[in-house]
């Protein structure tokens, strides 16, 4: 009883906290309407938050968010495995880490909003922003990845091999709690950085049917409210994706307790 | 610990108000000024770059008397005539951003019409030149649009309309059909014939700098203007004045605006490098400049559609634009009152 109530008051704490940030940033808004003086540079929060409820009742703005969030999970599920699969295999076989290091490198400095106009010229606006976020979420993932399986602790992974066990139990016993929660953290901040990305390479495609290319069409006719509303939108979702892989990677830690007796 | 907490915030606060300001207030600071006291005008005038920017590019060159000239990014435009003190005294801008933002003509009147369209057809292939008569043998084609939501996509859109051709445009949700003009959202780099469309659709000076690329193969096989309202063309960019202004400069603006005919005929007589120049000089601190001595061609200035219209002759083909803009999209403009219209 005493342990759920303390944990009750933490997640009171921070639910406080959370609201506390939401407010200041909603009156930094309302000082920075107040001094800009013009609607068509930061729209009021009244006139945005009017217009938010208004797309949540359309249906082209349901359809649109469906295919952003499936574009964006499709790039993050692609890179999270590509990611996963080669780290294992750097971690096991240093040689072939060494030989990715620079590739991965080279796909980190690509320039990918750039990039995107060539990509462009190859394949689809429906296609192209999910590229653009896998080269920009595969070498974040696969450096977090390489980090946590380094992290593991040399000795306890010394002992598995003395003790000869068996190779099953050494994944689900040893290196996934302790690489798990760490991998988790870093796939909830690449989720959101996922949507933030695709969003960016729609407008920039202006793909039809996406959050990206609403908003590139608000800006076109000059509807700021309704441009202000979408950008709500994708930082509510970017919050809810973050906030659930937070709470993966809490109850990850959590089941992997152990470790804090090493 | 609480103190040092509220207080963190409050500075917090403090800062990302100043810097959010920072960048809004920035379109603000240059306000017109005008002495109505028989002193020197002091005339804030902005325009987009670009094709717009070609109609007063002779007043940038030479300088006129008491006017500051700002040439700045197309997407901003509208910053410059809304707000509580708009830093424009005149403005030139797309004739449907104008109708959306300044049609009641409270703050701003329109005084003419100073672009009349820009947009060429180009394909690889040139044995069909596309007119009003033959303009149906695009469907089943599939033609790609720069710009498709904007003006290029819906003057293009307007013209299929009035030769009663149907269109449909493609989405990655539905094919091509044999019984439509299929339209397609491109941008201006995959106009290539690797894109592999029957035709394409761009504005000036970027269609002249495909056409005359030759590893490309384009020829212009369609001209929207013609298309649309013949010799006229259609009313593409506006020039706007602060009411204001115009009470107190009444003869400063008859003199800027008869002065405008002789500045489109100048583009012709100019070489290109002064064209450039008298517009970049005016350009937005950073900005790409759009015009460059590479694709000013004689053909592109032609293709501009640069000359001046005033409001009072122009009102009955604006006011037609406008209504079939708005057919096609209800967002896309907005009717004018007639009090936008400025009457000298």
């Amino acid at each position: 009883m005493k342990a759920l109530s303390e944990t009750g008051k933490r997640l009171l704490k921070g639910a406080f906290w959370t609201a506390a940030a939401v407010v200041f940033l909603f009156a930094v808004w309302l000082v920075a309407w107040k001094a800009a003086g013009n609607d068509y540079i930061i729209p009021s929060l009244s006139a945005s938050l009017r217009e938010a409820g208004r797309l949540l009742a359309e249906g082209a703005f349901w359809r649109a968010f469906c295919s952003t969030l499936s574009r964006s999970l499709t790039a993050f599920v692609f890179s999270f495995f590509s990611a996963s699969i080669l780290a294992v295999v750097a971690y096991l076989v240093p040689a072939f880490g060494k030989f990715l290091s620079p590739l991965v490198s080279v796909v980190r400095s690509v320039p990918t909003m750039a990039v995107i106009l060539i990509i462009l010229v190859w394949t689809t606006p429906v296609k192209a922003p999910v590229i653009v976020a896998c080269l920009a979420l595969f070498p974040m993932l696969f450096s977090g990845m390489g980090a946590a399986l380094a992290a593991v602790p040399s000795d306890l992974v010394e002992m598995s091999r003395v003790y000869r066990v068996p190779v099953r139990r050494r994944i689900v016993h040893l290196y996934l709690p302790c690489a798990a929660p760490y991998v988790l953290r870093e796939g909830a901040a690449a989720l959101s950085f996922s949507l933030k990305l695709t969003v960016s390479a729609e407008v920039l495609a202006n793909t039809y049917r996406s959050l990206g290319g609403l908003m590139q069409e608000a800006k076109l006719y000059a509807e700021m409210p309704r441009l202000f509303a979408l950008t709500l939108a994708v930082i509510a979702a970017g919050f809810v994706l973050e906030g659930a892989g937070m709470l993966l990677a809490h109850f990850a830690e959590r089941r992997a307790s152990w470790k804090s007796a090493l | 610990m609480k103190k040092k907490t509220v207080f963190s915030l409050i500075i917090a606060a403090a800062f990302s108000a100043a810097a959010f300001s920072a960048c809004a207030v920035e379109g603000d600071l240059s306000s017109g000024s005008a002495d109505s006291t028989g002193g020197t005008v002091s005339a804030q005038i902005y325009m987009p770059d670009g094709a717009p920017a070609l109609a007063l590019a002779r007043y940038m060159a030479e300088g006129e008397d008491g006017a500051e000239y700002h040439v700045v990014d197309s997407s901003t435009i509208q910053t410059y005539v809304t707000g509580n003190s708009p830093a424009a005294d005149l403005c030139i801008l797309p004739l449907n951003l104008a109708s959306k933002l300044l049609g009641t003509g409270e703050t701003y009147q329109m005084l003419g019409t100073v672009t009349h369209g820009n947009i060429y057809m180009l394909s690889t292939d040139a044995s069909v030149q596309y007119t009003t008569d033959n303009l149906s043998a695009l469907v089943g084609k599939t033609v790609g649009v720069v710009q498709l939501p904007n003006v290029p996509g819906l003057t293009l859109k307007v013209v299929l309309n009035q030769n009663d051709i149907p269109w449909q445009e493609l989405t990655g949700d539905n094919q091509a059909a044999a019984d439509k003009v299929n339209l397609r959202a491109v941008t201006r780099d995959q106009v290539i014939p690797a894109t592999g469309y029957d035709c394409y659709v761009m504005p000036e000076p970027a269609a002249s700098v495909k056409v005359n690329n030759p590893n490309m193969n384009f020829e212009f096989v369609g001209d929207l203007q013609e298309l649309y309202g013949g010799e006229k063309g259609y009313p593409q960019a506006v020039l706007v004045a602060k009411n204001t202004f115009i009470e107190e400069n009444t003869e400063w603006i008859a003199d800027f605006l008869s002065g405008l005919d002789g500045a489109a005929e100048w583009l012709f007589d100019a070489d290109a490098a002064t064209i450039v120049d008298a517009v970049s000089a005016h350009l937005t601190e950073g900005l790409t400049p759009s015009l460059s001595t590479a694709n000013l061609s004689q053909t592109a200035i032609e293709h501009s559609g640069v000359w001046f219209t005033s409001a009072a002759e122009g009102k009955e083909e604006v006011n037609a634009f406008l209504d079939k803009l708005i057919a096609v999209s209800e967002t896309a403009a907005s009717k004018v009152s007639d009090a936008f219209y400025y009457q000298s």
